[in-house]
């Protein structure tokens, strides 16, 4: 099992430094974060349009809420959590636009990286993961991104989630099965 | 082990989620069960394909734009009383201003007709009075020339 033994989290200096109003400290915690809060919220959401306001939102709780951590989770955690409910919010507003198949591959929805490829096979196959995942459950995608992607312990998305530890393994297991069951139907 | 028990690990399993016992016992099935060995075949290439979702840029100027949305956000949470003491302070000082340049005017003009009104005769007992009458011949655009020229009749 991974090592998971409790250290001192070292995000703790900056956020002493954002509840003394410190700017630099939270630039540095920014800095720190920002491409994991981005890639978390693009890889949930499926469309990179709403993204960086998703992100600029979480950051500005940040910022407002830092006096109320109170370091029983890792920093981390706590922004790993805001940043699902966060998501979990955005779905519950946009549930009735999903994302098409056709909307995927368009111009725009597709990492830069991935439209100036001349490989077409492979710009479809991504398509077709963000369609699959999309249509995962809530909870199953949330601890499937932040396992597969960010590579969290288990016991860091139990605590993000505010569930157990097994009912993460189940999430990713049923999560897993789904996935592979949906590209199988996709790549046909 | 069953079949069915250790498939259900192979995703935590791959994930370095499983405990050390229960680890070996896995790999152990998986040497002689052809069926496990390729789910977790099958769970590695589903980990590959999902890999091939990349992330995505953060835009150059994402930091500036989050402090510059707290600044706005601080600035919309300044107190009712602020906002008031804000927004009145220059209104009430040009208002002040505006009353004192009509005042002034108004006292200028009163005084200047009360002078006006004085009739020759008056204006020549009140330089009289303070003696101005003794003075004569003041240089040009000296002080005395100008009051002498200014109130009707104190140059007699």
């Amino acid at each position: 099992m991974k090592n998971s033994a409790k250290v001192k989290d070292p995000d703790l200096e900056f956020v002493h430094g954002i509840v003394q109003g410190d700017e630099m400290a939270f630039e540095q915690l920014m800095q720190k974060y920002q491409q994991a809060v981005f890639n978390t919220i693009y890889r949930y959401i499926g469309s990179s349009d709403d993204v960086e306001d998703i992100a600029q939102e979480i950051f500005v709780k940040v910022w407002k809420n830092a006096k109320k951590f109170k370091a029983k989770s890792k920093f981390s955690t706590w922004l790993y959590r805001i940043t699902v409910n966060h998501c979990l919010d955005y779905r519950s507003k946009h549930r009735h636009n999903p994302v098409s198949l056709d909307e995927m591959t368009a111009h725009g929805k597709v990492p830069e990286s991935l439209q100036i490829s001349e490989n077409h096979d492979q710009k479809r196959k991504v398509a077709l993961v963000r369609k699959a995942l999309s249509e995962l459950p809530e909870r199953q995608r949330i601890a499937l991104v932040l396992a597969q992607y960010e590579g969290l312990l288990y016991k860091e998305i139990a605590d993000t989630m505010k569930i157990s530890v097994s009912s993460v393994e189940s999430l990713i297991f049923r999560a897993r099965r789904a996935l592979r069951t949906r590209l199988t139907e996709l790549m046909k | 082990m069953k079949c069915s028990q250790v498939q259900r690990k192979l995703s935590a399993y791959l994930d370095g989620e499983v405990a050390d016992k229960e680890r070996k016992v896995i790999e152990e099935h998986i040497k002689t069960c052809t069926h496990c060995s390729e789910e977790l075949a099958s769970l590695t290439e589903l980990g590959t394909t999902l890999e091939g979702l990349e992330g995505i840029q953060v835009p150059a100027y994402f930091r500036t734009h989050v402090t510059q949305r707290i600044k706005d956000q601080i600035s919309l949470q300044i107190p009712v009383i602020e906002k008031i003491r804000r927004m009145v302070f220059p209104i009430a000082a040009t208002a002040a201003f505006v009353i004192s340049l009509l005042f002034g005017n108004y006292i200028g003009r009163s005084l200047y007709r009360d002078v006006a009104e004085i009739t020759p005769k008056e204006s020549s007992e009140i330089a009289g009075v303070f003696g101005l009458n003794s003075l004569s011949e003041f240089p040009g655009g000296s002080l005395s020339d100008v009051y002498y020229n200014y109130v009707p009749g104190g140059d007699k």
